[in-house]
């Protein structure tokens, strides 16, 4: 043991160049790994901060028809239904400060009205309904009386975590509802609000439920609410989970027709699709990272054997047995592996943190993650499983070179790289990395969400090419290396030594050189599909705006005109052609906007058909946004049930989809239907004259500009004007997709660094291995910079080489992808190349390596002609 | 029987496959008895390095039988011709083949680090190696500080160092200039009348031949026992005239 932990701290010392960049290959493969999961583990707490961990995700939201009596058993009764928890919404008067005060003065403190959310605390944590800013979730069967706040209401009240607020029902709660366009009373009114105090745990990010009501909301437990709405008739909802064994159209079958649904799972549970998508391709990100690092490492370590082959017949001609040689190496490799996780780990942790700071996620830019934990459960395995597997990568040729000649190694023959050891070892990396990492990986850290066939397809195609990629160097180095060698012939003409002995060294070493390219070509490959799909939802966005936003202008915070009043403001010459409120909204089950059909006959669908109009108008037909109607799955014809508080579960009929009318940039919602503004009014007693939000559809080929003008000149005083373009709002989505794959390009960066120190590692190896024969070169007159020559010339054959591969696998790669993308997120995605990004791809892959090949070149011209002349 | 270090009875290498067989050794006999200084000469490529390989048990005969300190190699495996290579054979090879990672006493004390003791509790042992070749300004450096004639009596140190009865030297002075060649053939000779040590030698060099006690021929694959030289009768002369007789 001493004599070979002295030995292999001896060679780990003297060869500090290939001691650092073996370690720091590990360290990149681990830390991008590392990054990624604890990137994601902290997102997701801290998006979801869970009292206990329950994960409870709802399926559906089943709303009852009218007149049901007991909905809870009826849901219960029904097959394929494993659990239900019931949830309802009011409106309750608020107040902040303590009754006594007030009351002493003979006078009612200040009431608000607000929004209240009662659902069952067990589960309400779990559903990631909502997310907290602050404080804890509501324990469940406490005894005491706790509520979570609205960020706006907490705000405007002052009222923080730990006090106390007072609820009560409003005068005439639930005994007043729209009937008719008008609110009638039912039944007696309640003569004074009875304060009903509760503590504030806390705080609710302005995200989901925490939105509603423009963030003056509360949220109490199911059984605080019922207590105080007790007597009052409630519509409530119901949140069902279905058997793991019964598919959701069975569901909807059972279901039938005495409930309306929702199936927006994504509002439902707080994990929808595009996210969802999202996470799973940040770690798919890392799960390449950490491949290509391995691979990487698999060749400095197999090169490195290569390197020593005569050092071990040396041993062993010595009376070392191989048993003392192979421990050798292990010791190396275990310092080197431990090391690199160790640094990998560290640096990983420290990059997340920071990544975390500066707003990154593994779900978007733009979140604050308050706190920084280690999910060590995670780190460990991943780490573990990298040291394990360059553990192997250094054992195993030293298990083959059991097979090593030592009079072959003394005689200072080539144990050469295209010979069985090596071709072998390729096989070896290629099952290990393939087959046995991403099965361990995802047994660690599993697939979030269901693998849809959409997203098994792409990583069945991510597999296919990362076989394809690292199978190369095994199947074809001979081609790969035959078309390298010819790429260097025409640099004969000016540089003769440097292209005769890099097309040399080339055909020398098969298997580094495709090693090399296969690495590059696969970070090229990678870079070019991203931005294929980057470009690809780019494009999506366009064309969406296309429809929805270009040639229209948006104005914000207007003192509730009139629409005559504003088409007076605007003036003749403004090129406005019709004029969209988004006042008039509700939720119920997806954002539903009153239109004036007079407004909307003047362009779009309505102005080319009079029938759809008609039924607009009086034939309570709904028009769904594109994505709404892919989203629910519903085609013109089906039926839209919405939830009126007088007149039951109302059906609207899908008219028409499209994506021309009812955009509004706040909230950015894509999601939404649109129906006559009359309905509105008479369902929801919602005022449709008068708007303080349009949207002002103008002429074609019109900029805009003079009605802007004639806006800021009539409202200009009010400091809430906002004005936005089309364009504008096009820019703000676009610029929103380039932040989101931020984080991809960083690891990405990671992952290009990879394939670089691949490069360097080998040139490297090959360099020491080459070392007489370099200084037997100087020692007859070749110069530094021929030598250089010879090492960049290589390194921009590889890079050129690896480039092209890479370039052409990425473009077939890209609409797989896309695909993939396109099932899982239901975004009807148009196909898109990467564009200018192929060229910089190239660019930066040549000049990558080229870098890569500038410490070997240092390296190669501080070797010693005299001793290796001298040592024959 | 038990003075005999080394026994070689009608060995043959062939080497490559059915076909294209190249036999380099056929049939070569003789014996080394324990302390004796014994020289196998012949041409470049006779086969003097795969004698020694063979003997080292480095690699295996296509037939034939050798015997280390009294012991067939015939019927061991690598490992354990490892283990006894350990404890009979001391290599000198003619490219020194010192670890050039390690420094000079490092490389000396590397055979006891194998065998599993701790080169620093022998630092005296060592050094003395080292003022016995007077090289007791290279302790401490590295290989490629050091001349050639440095280097190979460093590797002899080294081959001396693990105790081994017999040492196997190829070409020892190959790559060594008159004067380095010289000391290092005196270092050998010395080590075989003071140590009681075996030497076996192989070269082609006739001066390196004359410091033996028996000197053989390493002809055509075979050892003729008629040409062989002892004791009184070596010189360079001598040694001349058997290889004009041979045609070498
Ligand atoms: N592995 C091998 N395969 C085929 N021929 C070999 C092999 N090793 C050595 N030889 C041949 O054996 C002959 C003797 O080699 P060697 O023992 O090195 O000679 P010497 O040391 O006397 O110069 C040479 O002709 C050489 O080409
Ligand atoms: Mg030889």
């Amino acid at each position: 043991m001493g004599f070979a932990s002295g030995l292999a701290a001896k060679n780990l010392i003297q060869r500090p160049g290939r001691t650092i960049f073996s370690i720091l290959g590990i360290t990149v493969g681990i830390a991008t790994v590392v990054l990624v999961f604890a990137m994601d583990h902290n997102t997701m707490v801290g998006r979801q901060r869970k009292a206990k961990d329950v994960e409870w995700q709802a399926d559906v939201e089943v709303r009852p028809k009218s007149g049901m009596k007991s909905a809870r058993r009826e849901l219960t009764k029904l097959k394929g239904i494993e659990r239900v928890s019931a949830h309802f919404q009011q409106d309750v008067l608020f107040h902040g400060s303590g009754p006594g005060s007030d009351r002493s003065e003979g006078r009612l403190p200040e009431r608000e009205t607000i929004r209240l959310f009662a659902m069952e605390a067990e589960i309400a944590a779990a559903l990631g309904v909502y997310q907290l800013r602050e404080g804890r979730d509501i324990a469940p069967d406490s005894s005491q009386r706790e509520c979570l706040l609205g960020a706006k209401l907490a705000e405007d009240s002052g009222v923080g975590v730990g006090d106390q607020i007072f609820l009560s029902r409003p005068r005439r709660a639930a005994k007043e509802i729209c009937v008719e366009g008008e609110f009638k009373k039912l039944g007696i009114p309640s003569p004074e609000p009875i304060d009903y105090p509760l503590t504030v745990v806390g705080l609710l990010e302005a995200e989901k439920i925490g939105r509603r009501s423009g963030g003056k909301m509360v949220v109490v437990d199911y059984d605080r609410g019922r207590e105080l709405f007790e007597g009052v008739k409630i519509v409530e909802s119901y949140w069902v989970k279905k058997n793991p064994d019964s598919s959701i159209e069975n569901l909807q079958a059972n279901l039938g027709e005495q409930f309306s649904f929702d199936f927006s799972t994504g509002v439902v549970v707080g994990q929808s699709a595009d996210e969802r998508a999202f996470r799973n391709g940040v770690r798919l990100a890392g799960l390449f990272a950490m491949v290509l690092g391995l691979y990487v490492i698999f060749h400095t370590l197999s090169m490195s054997l290569v390197e020593r082959v005569r050092e071990v017949g040396m041993l062993n001609a010595l009376g070392a047995t191989r048993k003392q040689i192979a421990l050798i190496f292990f010791i190396e490799a275990l310092f080197i592996s431990l090391a690199g996780g160790f640094f990998g780990v560290l640096f990983g942790l420290l990059g997340a943190d920071r990544l975390l700071n500066w707003g990154i996620t593994t779900i978007g830019v733009g979140y604050s993650i308050p706190r920084f934990t280690v999910p060590w459960a995670t780190v460990l395995p991943l780490a573990g499983i990298g040291v394990a597997i360059a553990l192997i990568g250094s054992v195993y040729p030293m298990v083959r070179a059991r097979s090593t000649n030592t009079v072959a190694a003394l005689r200072g023959e080539d144990l050469g790289p295209q010979g069985g050891v090596t071709r072998g070892f390729q096989l070896f990396t290629a099952i290990l990395l393939l087959l046995v990492l991403p099965g361990m990986f995802f047994s660690i850290a599993p697939v979030i969400g269901e693998m849809s066939e959409g997203f098994l397809g792409a990583l069945l195609a991510g597999v296919g090419v990362l076989v394809v990629l690292i199978g190369l160097p095994l199947i074809v180095p001979s081609i790969l290396t035959a078309i390298c060698s010819k790429l260097t012939q025409p640099f004969d003409e000016w540089w003769p030594l440097a292209g005769q002995l890099s097309a040399r060294s080339i055909r020398h070493s098969p298997t580094r050189i495709s090693a090399s390219i296969a690495a590059i070509a696969l970070v090229t490959a990678a870079f070019v599909s991203l931005n294929g799909m980057t470009n690809s939802l780019r494009a999506e966005v366009e064309e969406w705006a296309n429809r929805a936003v270009i040639g229209k202008l948006w104005v914000r915070g207007l003192p509730d005109v009139t629409y005559d009043e504003l088409r007076e403001a605007l003036g003749p010459e403004s090129g406005v052609v019709a004029i969209e409120a988004g006042d008039a909204r509700v939720y119920n089950p997806f954002l539903i906007l009153g239109m004036q059909p007079e407004e909307l006959a003047k362009f779009g669908p309505c102005a080319k058909d009079a029938e759809l109009l008609k039924a607009l108008s009086t034939g309570q037909g709904i028009i769904l946004s594109e994505r709404v109607a892919e989203h629910y799955a519903k085609k013109v014809g089906d039926a839209v049930h919405l939830n009126t508080g007088g007149h039951g579960i109302q059906s609207f009929a899908v008219i028409a989809i499209s994506d021309e009318y009812g955009y509004f940039y706040s909230p950015d919602e894509r999601l939404y239907g649109i129906v006559a503004s009359s309905y509105m009014q008479r369902y929801f007693c919602l005022d449709t004259d008068t708007t303080s939000f349009a949207s002002l559809k103008l002429e074609e080929g019109n900029d805009g500009s003079v009605a802007i003008a004639a806006l800021k000149v009539a409202y200009g005083d009010s400091k809430k004007l906002n004005i936005r373009t089309g364009q504008g709002i096009l820019d703000w989505h676009v610029d929103d997709i380039t932040k989101d794959f931020r984080l991809f390009d960083i690891i990405l960066g990671l992952t290009a660094l990879l394939a670089a120190l691949g490069v360097l590692n080998g040139q490297l190896l090959s360099a020491l291995e080459r070392w007489k024969e370099i200084g037997v070169l100087r020692a007859l007159g070749v110069t530094r910079g021929q030598v250089a020559g010879m090492v960049m010339l290589e390194s921009a054959v590889i890079g050129l080489t690896g480039a092209v591969l890479g370039l052409a696998v990425g473009m077939a790669l890209t609409p797989v992808i896309v695909e993939a993308l396109q099932a899982i997120s239901s975004l009807p995605l148009p196909h898109r190349s990467a564009g200018a990004w192929l060229g910089w791809s190239l660019i930066g892959a040549v000049s990558l390596t080229l870098i890569s090949g500038l410490y070997p070149v240092w390296r190669m011209n501080r070797f010693d002609a005299v001793r290796a002349v001298r040592t024959g | 029987m038990t003075s005999k270090q080394l026994s070689v009875t009608d060995v043959y290498k062939i080497f490559g496959s059915s076909g294209s067989e190249t036999p380099v050794l056929r049939g070569v006999t003789f014996d080394v008895e324990v302390g004796e200084f014994v020289c196998v000469m012949g041409p470049s490529g006779s086969g003097k390095t795969t004698l020694l390989h063979l003997i080292s048990g480095l690699d295996t005969p296509s037939s034939g039988q050798i015997s280390l300190g009294g012991r067939s190699l015939a019927t061991m495996n690598s490992n354990e011709r490892t283990l006894l290579r350990r404890a009979e054979v001391g290599y000198v090879f003619q490219f020194f083949n010192l670890l050039p990672n390690l420094n000079a006493i490092e490389n000396v004390g590397l055979p006891l680090a194998i065998a599993g003791q701790r080169p620093k509790n022998h630092r005296k042992e060592l050094e003395a190696h080292f003022e016995r070749f007077g090289l007791e300004r290279c302790l401490e450096s590295m290989p490629h500080q050091l001349s050639g004639g440095e280097m190979q009596r460093v590797s002899i140190a080294r081959a001396l160092a693990g105790g081994q009865p017999l040492l196997l030297c190829d070409e020892p002075t190959g790559n060594l200039s008159q004067i380095h060649g010289v000391a290092v053939m005196e270092s050998l000779r010395k080590v075989c009348d003071e140590d009681d040590r075996t030497v076996f030698l192989v070269t082609h060099n006739p001066r390196d031949a004359t410091y033996a006690d028996r000197v053989l021929f390493l002809v055509d694959g075979e050892i003729d026992p008629a040409h062989a030289l002892h004791g009184p009768n070596i010189s360079a002369d001598a040694i001349h005239e058997v290889l004009a007789e041979l045609h070498i």
